[in-house]
């Protein structure tokens, strides 16, 4: 399996069982940390959001989360880390990031997840457009 | 003067309706300069053939400008 993954609409439970049965069993690894970021239906001045549409500049994109992921990797000693996004269309409840870390120790696993998304959120060329209830949108 | 491909994204490409202009620009500042009129924002960063350049560079024409609001994923 590809370390990092952009898919179009929402991502299944099939998927992260994937990445889970392709990670586990690596004997030095006491941790496999799992962040799902999923959909929220956010109200906004009485609106609520039914979908975000996610614009992914694919190249830049790509090159940009490998980066991210090679230097999160080494600074935390992970043995894998593996990232899934969303392109198009993702439903309010439905998944639109996967990433799992495996590393020896808890610690490593839980920070190297968390430091890798506060950056993706930084520097990855991906936008996200909310689709509201009655027609409207706005870019977030 | 050199005619670049500009590339729009996001709430840029919405904006205007359209995902790319041919905008002509001796520099990358004169460019950013048209663009911070035309997308009525000073809030982007631009990448020539797709690397961020925070610099000013003279353009030769044919480049590929990627116009880039701010980033929103996850």
């Amino acid at each position: 399996m590809e370390n990092i993954q952009i898919v179009k609409g929402p991502i299944s439970q099939n998927t992260l069982m994937e990445i889970i049965s392709d990670v586990s069993g690596n004997k030095p690894d006491g941790a496999i940390n799992v962040f799902i970021g999923q959909v929220r239906a956010d109200e906004t001045d009485g609106k609520h959001v039914t979908a975000i549409e996610y614009e992914v500049h694919q190249s830049m994109a790509v090159k940009e989360l490998n980066n991210l992921l090679n230097f999160i990797t080494n600074k935390y000693k992970l043995n894998r880390m593996v990232v899934i996004h969303s392109e198009g269309l993702v439903p309010a409840g439905k998944w639109s990031l996967l990433v799992v870390s495996t590393a020896p120790h808890r610690q490593q696993a839980i920070l190297a997840t968390k430091e890798f998304i506060d950056l993706m959120k930084k520097h990855v060329p991906i936008w996200k457009k909310e689709l509201f209830d009655d027609g409207s949108h706005q870019w977030v | 003067m050199p005619d670049v491909v500009v590339r729009l994204w996001g709430r840029f490409a919405d904006q205007l309706g359209q995902r790319e202009l041919r905008l002509k620009a001796k520099s990358l500042k004169e460019l950013r300069e048209t663009l911070q009129k035309v997308l009525n924002s000073r809030n982007f960063s631009l990448a020539i053939n797709e690397t961020i350049t925070n610099e000013d560079v003279l353009l030769n024409g044919g480049e590929v400008v990627d116009v880039i609001p701010p980033v929103s994923g996850g």
